[in-house]
């Protein structure tokens, strides 16, 4: 890897972070409806001409959808985390999103850890005992898991233990100084608020980093360097962490950051099911109420974190196999 | 003869003091349990060896070969079952109770004992060299930290004593220590393969296994290779255990040969025994399926129907559906291991009288009488002059914003040859991988239009009472190099003309059927109007490859063939059409022995009944020895040499034709790979030299070789060669072994 | 991809024409975006003219995101670069650390010839909201 690798690299993030800049805009534009005469009328007020033309110049909506001036607004906006002021909960979408971002960083920032500390060595487990009782019940539970969507895990889950045991809260409530203050009764909060739906991405995202591992373990097992290996008297535990686990970690490190994109979007629905106050939360209410600025800053957040981790994920690849990359 | 010869089932050792046996195997059977049934790999094989001696073992595909060395090794899989006894110097490594499923079965402590002994075992008293050592280095590790873990592993030296011992390791394999920092895709084929030697002999083990070890090399690197093992037999290595398929190669390396089939031993002794006097149907047809390059062009025959299933064994010679002796009791019986002279022993039921020549085989359906060379001279049907064909890497869009300044702008695969088919030969084009070979085919055939020369085609006479009157130039022959793809003439001249590819695993679609496969161009010429007439037409091709009954083979999928059947459907599909002119792309490169001879007499048989004029590409010039009339040999994309097949062999002139010839390893005595003087590695066909292409690995070459291209000269009889060395002072160098001038030193090439 | 044919063993002047394609592949690189930029621009004017929009308001907004575009085109693709290598490795031609470092410069320097194009858009974008007039 040199500089001009490395520089391209950044770049193609910042492109990226740029086009999806531009991709909401066109989306949410797209989407049928007025969003000033869809204020008006939850308002309950039967809106005048002059009232919504009114709106729309306060919306910066005025002169069309498309208008040069509210694009460059919007965009500037975007750049400098300014997503203007929510005229649903009257107050700056930034300061949403603050509240909101902390939590939402905090939960799939765990589950991500969680899921792949878990998964990948469970991978390597599971082929470790390759043809004996111990895989099959891995393999099996892993795939079963893999296949069940989050929210349903995350319903069923809520049922159990909020609906009928009632032993796990019925929203998250604990507020941010419980982790900025540690205590032993602020981490028993914490975990216990957190418990269900960490619980329900680390699950379903360790599945599917299980078996992406067991296959590329598998398949990377048969190859002739793991034989010449043997032959060496290379011991087995070095076999499968030294010799294959690096080679099956480079096709599961271009999967990880389109796991990761899942992982995130299942954090969203999480988070509106167990009522977990973070972005997912916002976006969801923000796009029922067609709440522009809300809903877009929400998803620009989320989108940024996919893409940053993804960068991530990229140069780890890189560093992994040193054959040409282009 | 060193050591007595390993034969079941009373190995008789004879012979004043042997030296102590390495490695004995005893009566050892491996069964795996599959999903599909039980599959017997080995079957009751006994073999010792001797320090200082090598075994070569002889086997195809099927034979367990591999397995017998995973045995050797113990790295048998899990759901191996075992039964006799392998056992290194004083260890037992494999038996019943100790390898594949038993070995799970043993307590915990007595399995950590095991692991252990044989963990010490592994490399520092047996090392391996693996078939397809393309992927025996790990990818992602450097050469350096692969050969460095062997000492790490079983040795207590501290890092710079294992560096220093690597670098003597790396060096000793002749090669440069740059090697050392490289990662196993950077190395070129012969490269890689010399540093997976060097790994196996890092820490001086006292058995080597090297498994197909110059398998998938050009013949010049694999001959050097065998050279330098050779050398090291003597001087690094105590004993050794080659497995090939090639008889040459065993024959080369090893002392003793035995010849495995279907998992069982069927004959063992020493390997002049064997080659002159075998005592076994099985190895007198392996031996005779190779085409040799001396003697005259005897008749080669293939064997006749496939391997064995190894899940539903016969009670009898596993060869004996296959055997040309065969009687009512092969079938019925095991034949016990006869020892027909000291130390060479067959197992059959008739080993003495196969051996004595008293018994004749009855002959394979597919063995043809020999063919007198030259018998066939028809007019030209297909004439390329001058013909080039050039990849443009910077004139590309990515090769001009690419291409370094150091970067050159064409790589010239075909650059100038003048070729002449002539109706109803079959015409052979050798040459290393990367010498043109398969483009110049292509180009022949239009399917890559070429940069420059004519390329003509003469049209049946009355062929085109629906086509227009295709203008025929001088001689009536068509210029087809310039046609427009998709007008009339050239469709005509697709359609005259067909490929086979090299592997029939890729060029057959899975998921269709062997009708559809080959259906297929009738379809794309429109000519599958009439349903009764496509039916007649496909079983008629299947039928033309002695693909019979052919009616049994339309339903079915490529994935229920053999390869041989693969790659005879594949042909069928060629054939279809009623081509006039055939090209075959190393058709046989990727099938079993046994079963090359019989496609290769396929395609003879299809040129004699059909009148077919066949193109016959290969890296293999004793096949195309014994298959063409006449033969190019292509250098970096030009012809070197040009003949009659005979002429070319027997008196080869260019010397780069002479290396090729030298270098197929054949099982006699006075085979000297050292011979070859020939330097380097084929090199490329961009930065091509000013004078001759060959300058730079020619061992003869003068100071005019690389300034001036070479004229083309004659020695008659329609051979001609291109080198600045007239004929006499060519054969001067073949007499003295060196030229008369001062032989340029030997300097590896770019 | 037709060459003048040189004598057989005669090798013609290696790097007489290098300059050429190069400038001939910059060329085109530099070409097709700038035709779309010229498209982008001409295509609304008869909706203008109809009065279905506002050019001066419109128009920016889509060449504002055509160049986003641009700059992602430079950054993400190969401009043929995997091709070309696979294309070298198999004729067996040498590709070393040196050449790699060769291609991602080279590739560096064309993200940084489509950002300069996706500026290009930027300012057109820009100029066409001025003559709108500051009421945009």
């Amino acid at each position: 890897m040199n500089a001009y690798f490395f520089a391209r690299k950044i770049g193609q993030i910042v492109s990226l972070i740029l086009l999806m800049v531009v991709v909401l805009y066109a989306i949410f534009r797209l989407m049928p409806g007025n969003p000033a005469e869809l204020f008006l009328i939850s308002s309950r007020t039967r809106a005048s001409t002059v009232e919504l033309k009114a709106l729309e110049a306060q919306l910066g909506l005025a002169g069309g959808k498309w208008n040069f001036h509210g694009f460059l607004i919007y965009f500037e906006d975007m750049l400098t985390f300014n997503f203007g002021y929510d005229y649903y909960y009257q107050a700056t979408v930034w300061q949403l999103l603050s509240l909101a971002l902390p939590y939402t960083l905090l939960l799939l920032g765990t589950a991500a850890v969680l899921s792949y500390v878990g998964g990948i060595p469970l991978g390597i487990v599971a082929t470790w005992f390759r043809g004996k009782r111990t895989e099959g019940g891995i393999v099996t539970s892993a795939l079963v898991l893999n296949a069940v969507p989050y929210f349903i895990l995350a319903i069923v889950l809520y049922l159990y233990f909020v609906s009928y045991l009632k032993i796990a809260p019925v929203r998250a409530e604990f507020p941010w100084t419980d982790i900025t203050s540690p205590s032993l009764a602020n981490f028993a909060t914490v975990v216990t608020d957190m418990a269900l739906p960490l619980v329900t991405l680390v699950v379903i995202g360790a599945a599917a980093h299980l078996l992406t591992m067991r296959a590329s373990m598998v398949s990377v097992l048969g190859e002739d360097f793991i034989t010449t290996a043997r032959a060496k008297g290379v011991p087995e535990r070095s076999i499968m962490f030294r010799h294959a686990a690096r080679n099956a970690m480079i096709p599961v490190s271009t999967r990880m950051a389109l796991e990761f994109a899942l992982l995130a979007s299942g954090a969203i629905i999480t988070e509106i099911i167990f009522s977990w106050p973070g972005i997912g939360h916002l976006i969801f209410q923000a796009i029922l109420d067609l709440d522009y600025p809300l809903a877009e800053g929400a998803l620009f957040l989320i989108s940024l974190i996919v893409i940053l981790a993804y960068g991530m994920l990229d140069f780890i690849h890189a560093w992994l196999d040193p054959r040409i990359q282009l | 003869m060193a050591g007595a010869a390993a034969g079941p089932p009373s190995p008789l050792r004879s012979g004043p003091p042997a030296p102590p046996p390495v490695l004995e195997v005893d009566d050892l059977s491996v069964r795996f349990d599959t999903d599909d049934g039980v599959v017997r790999a080995l079957d009751g094989v006994s073999l010792t060896i001797r320090s200082g001696e090598t075994l070569g073992i002889l086997g195809e595909s099927g034979s367990g070969k591999t397995t017998l060395a995973f045995a050797i090794l113990s790295l048998l899989p899990e759901n191996a079952v075992v039964s006799g006894t392998v056992r290194f110097g004083e260890t037992t490594v494999a038996g019943p109770e100790i390898s594949g499923r038993a070995a799970l079965r043993l307590p915990r402590r007595a399995r950590r004992v095991l692991t252990a002994k044989l963990a010490d075992i592994r490399w520092k008293g047996i090392s391996m060299v693996f078939q397809g050592s393309m992927n025996a280095f790990n990818p992602v590790y450097t050469i350096e930290r692969q050969i460095a873990e062997a000492f790490l592993l079983h040795t207590t030296l501290n890092r710079t004593e294992i560096h220093e011992r690597v670098l003597e390791t790396i060096r000793r394999a002749g090669l440069d220590p740059v090697v050392l920092r490289s990662y196993p895709h950077e190395l070129s084929g012969g490269m890689k393969q010399r540093a997976v030697i060097a790994m196996a002999l890092a820490l001086r083990p006292r058995l080597v296994i090297a498994d197909e070890p110059t398998t998938g090399l050009d013949v010049v690197i694999q001959a050097r290779l065998i050279g330098e093992l050779r050398e090291l037999k003597r001087t690094a290595l105590d004993s050794m255990i080659v497995i090939s398929h090639d008889i040459g190669v065993v024959a080369q390396l090893a002392d003793r040969v035995a010849v495995m089939y279907a998992g069982q031993i069927l004959e063992s002794g020493s390997v002049l025994e064997i080659y002159k006097s075998a005592a076994n149907p099985y190895t007198k047809a392996l031996i005779d399926s190779y085409p040799s390059l001396e003697g005259a062009r005897h008749e080669v025959r293939g064997i006749p129907g496939a391997p064995p299933d190894p899940i539903a064994p016969s009670p009898g010679c596993p060869f004996a559906p296959r055997c040309g002796y065969a009687e009512a009791i092969c079938r019925t019986t095991p034949p016990p291991s006869v020892e027909v002279e000291p130390g060479h022993w067959s197992a059959c039921h008739f080993a003495r009288e196969v051996r004595s020549g008293r018994r004749a085989a009855s002959p394979a359906p597919e063995a043809l009488a020999p063919v007198p060379p030259g018998r066939v001279a028809g007019p030209p049907i297909l004439r390329g002059e001058r013909l080039t064909k050039y990849f443009h890497l910077r004139g590309t869009f990515a090769g001009s914003l690419f291409g370094g300044a150091a970067a050159v702008p064409l790589v010239r695969a075909v650059d100038g040859i003048d070729i002449d088919l002539r109706a109803g030969e079959i015409f052979a084009v050798v040459g290393e991988s990367g010498s043109g070979k398969t483009t110049l085919g292509k180009t022949l055939l239009r399917l890559l239009t070429p940069s420059g020369g004519t390329l003509a085609y003469r049209f049946p006479e009355a062929s085109s009472p629906e086509s227009p009157r295709i203008g025929a130039a001088g001689g009536g022959l068509t210029a087809v190099g310039d046609l427009r793809a998709g007008s009339r003439t050239f469709r005509a001249f697709r359609k005259d003309t067909q490929l086979i590819f090299q592997d029939p695993y890729d060029s057959l679609d899975p998921k269709m059927t062997v009708f559809d496969i080959v259906r297929e161009p009738l379809l794309a010429y429109r000519m599958a109007a009439d349903p009764d007439r496509v039916v007649t037409r496909v079983t008629e091709a299947l039928a033309a490859v002695s693909l019979a009954p052919p009616q049994n083979f339309l339903d079915r999928y490529p994935h229920e063939l053999s390869g041989g059947e693969r790659q005879r459907v594949a042909a069928a599909r060629a054939l279809v059409l009623k081509p006039r002119i055939l090209v075959a792309d190393e058709p046989v490169s990727m099938l079993d022995v046994s079963l090359r001879i019989g496609f290769l007499n396929l395609l003879e048989k299809l040129r004699r009944e059909f009148g077919m004029t066949i193109l016959y590409v290969t890296h293999d010039i004793a096949s195309a020895r014994y298959l063409a009339d006449r033969i190019l040999v292509m250098y970096l994309g030009v012809g070197v040499e040009s003949g009659p097949s005979q002429r070319i062999l027997e008196e080869p002139l260019h010397p780069y034709t002479k290396a090729l010839l030298q270098a197929v390893p054949v099982p006699t005595a006075d085979w000297n790979p050292g011979r070859i003087e020939i330097v380097g590695e084929i090199g490329n066909a961009v930065d091509v030299p000013a004078g001759c292409r060959f300058a730079r690995r020619c061992p003869y070459r003068q100071p005019k070789c690389a300034a001036d291209p070479p004229p083309r000269q004659s020695s008659g009889w329609d051979h001609w060669y291109l080198c600045h060395f007239s004929p006499e002072e060519l054969r001067s160098i073949r007499g003295s072994g060196e030229f008369s001038g001062s032989p340029a030193s030997a300097r590896p090439g770019p | 991809m037709t060459a003048p044919g040189p004598d057989a063993g005669h090798l013609p002047g290696a790097d007489r024409d290098r300059d050429v394609p190069l400038a001939r592949a910059l060329g085109t690189l530099v070409a097709v975006p700038v035709a779309v930029l010229v498209l982008l621009l001409a295509l609304p004017v008869p909706f203008a003219l109809a009065g279905v929009l506002d050019y001066t308001s419109v128009v920016p907004t889509i060449l504002f995101m055509g160049g986003i575009v641009v700059l992602f085109v430079g950054a993400w693709w190969d401009f043929g670069a995997r091709k070309y290598v696979a294309t070298l490795l198999a004729h067996h031609l040498p590709f070393g650390e040196t050449d790699l470092v060769l291609v991602h410069r080279r590739q560096f320097h064309l993200m940084l010839l489509y950002f300069a194009l996706g500026s290009l858009y930027l300012a057109t974008a820009f100029g066409i909201a001025a003559l709108g007039g500051p009421s945009g």
